[in-house]
């Protein structure tokens, strides 16, 4: 059953609707977000993601629009962070290593369009969060740039590109499959 | 090798969106969380604001007493340094910055000018030389004499006046009722205080008497009757007729006692006139405060 809407100061107040409406439109989201990125828990994201809004409700200002990028920010910066930690230790985890990589994972068995996903991982990692917030989140260019840390123009002028790069990937790799057949 | 539109490329990228549905229990126990982290969040806010508040006013009261106290510590260092009350290295230094300004301020060797304070109330200068003080109680006595009876009033000589005019001893004259002198005036009944009477004694008027004076009004305190004439200020005792020619001369006229002076406004007890008693200081021949009768000074009446 679909939740209407709360406001943000329904938030603020603690309505317990409004939580539930928050968890059911953000959860998945950054769930699917965390294991795109190959996050070894994205559920321990979504959670520490979602907590740090609520702890934050009181003081944050603006409407929807800022509360979703604030959310992507935040479930960024900690997948991101979570990432560093994993390359600066140098430390092999059993749960880690069994896991399959982020292209096998969701992007490769799971999508439907493994050329598009093998495409996005030629890209630098910050080209391909952008990309992943922009068009597969939905994220306005605005929002993008918030949760990224970019400016608005630097995030706009990254995403021409990287979508430019994405195309001619897409079409080099067509262009072998159609001369390999 | 195909072309890719735009349009295509984003579809393709949003068919990549995988929804997660996260499991109820899940989801309620963590939206209960983020409920009770809301409230909280919430109260911490208000908690915050409170301390903020306050702060800010301890702040403002704080600088607000500071202020005042600037005040009021500027306002005393100016007043010092106008008056030259600065002990003489500040005040030349407050001296010096002050004349940078324009501000004229005394330094430590100038000179303040001191305004004489002069008192409210002219005392009287008193010449103990000249001035003999008497300490005589005037007596006023009334006897109710019974108009049937005859009345022999005798007063014993009066040893205790010791009044002195100019240091000279007084003669002792022995005077009748009606008569300069100083003997207590002893009127019987039906008589009459005659004006021009030495009223230098205490009347002692019998009911009926009529105590003629000048100045009935005045409270009827009469003392041995000295008569002093005499320009420098004079403390006449009491019954004492003062003559006094200055009239800016301050004097002290005890009760009862009369000061010749034009000054007629001579406050009640001042006259030194009782009833049957006349204010004899014009009279030569009283010499007035010589006048020797003693007060009190009285023969036996032959009445």
């Amino acid at each position: 059953m679909a939740i209407r809407r709360p406001s943000i100061a329904d938030l603020k107040r603690g309505d317990p609707r409004a939580w539930r409406w928050f968890v059911n439109e953000f959860g998945s989201a950054v769930t699917g977000y965390a294991r795109k990125f190959g996050h070894p828990d994205p559920e321990e994201v979504t959670g520490s993601t979602l907590e740090a809004i609520a702890r934050r409700i009181a003081t944050f200002e603006g409407g929807h629009a800022e509360l979703r990028s604030f959310v992507f920010s935040i479930a960024h910066a900690r997948i991101v962070d979570d990432v560093r930690k994993r390359s600066r230790r140098q430390q092999v985890d059993v749960d880690w290593a069994s896991q399959p990589s982020l292209e096998t994972t969701d992007m490769g068995i799971e999508s439907s369009d493994p050329d598009l996903v093998a495409a996005l991982d030629q890209m630098p990692d910050e080209l391909k969060h952008m990309l992943h917030l922009r068009y597969v989140e939905g994220l306005s260019t605005k929002e993008t740039a918030r949760a990224i840390g970019k400016s608005e123009v630097a995030t706009r002028v990254a995403l021409s590109r990287g979508m430019a790069k994405l195309r001619a990937v897409l079409e080099s790799s067509s262009s072998h499959e159609e001369v390999e057949s | 090798m195909s072309r890719i539109s735009r349009r295509s490329l984003t579809a393709r990228l949003e068919a990549l969106r995988v929804e997660t549905p996260l499991d109820d229990a899940f989801a309620d126990d963590l939206a209960a969380r983020l409920q009770s982290l809301a409230i909280a969040a919430s109260f911490e806010v208000g908690v915050k604001k409170g301390r903020l508040r306050r702060k800010f006013v301890a702040v403002i009261g704080s600088v607000g007493v500071i202020g005042w106290i600037g005040v009021t510590g500027a306002a005393a260092s100016v007043g010092l340094a106008a008056t030259g009350n600065f002990p003489a290295p500040i005040q030349d230094v407050v001296s010096n910055v002050f004349d940078v300004v324009g501000i004229d301020v005394p330094a430590s060797d100038d000179d303040v000018e001191q305004v004489p304070v002069e008192p409210d109330v002219e005392s009287p200068a008193i010449d103990d030389e000249d001035v003999t003080i008497e300490t005589t109680v005037p007596i006023e006595t009334t006897v109710p004499i019974d108009e049937d009876v005859p009345v022999e009033t005798t007063l014993p000589d009066d040893d205790t006046d010791s009044l002195e005019a100019d240091g000279e001893d007084t003669p002792t004259p022995s005077t009748r009722p009606g008569s300069s002198g100083n003997t207590p005036a002893v009127t019987a009944p039906g008589q009459v205080g005659s004006p021009g009477n030495s009223g230098n004694t205490p009347a002692v008027t019998a009911p009926g008497q009529v105590g003629k004076d000048d100045e009935e009004d005045k409270p009827s305190v009469t003392a041995p009757g000295q008569t002093k004439n005499d320009d420098k200020p004079s403390v006449t005792a009491p019954g004492q007729v003062g003559k006094d020619d200055e009239e800016d001369k301050p004097s002290v006229t005890a009760p009862g006692q009369t000061k010749k002076d034009d000054d007629e406004s001579s406050s009640p007890g001042q006259s030194g006139s009782a009833p049957g008693q006349a204010n004899k200081s014009d009279d030569e021949s009283s010499n007035p405060g010589k006048s020797g009768d003693a007060p009190g000074r009285t023969k036996k009446n032959e009445d």
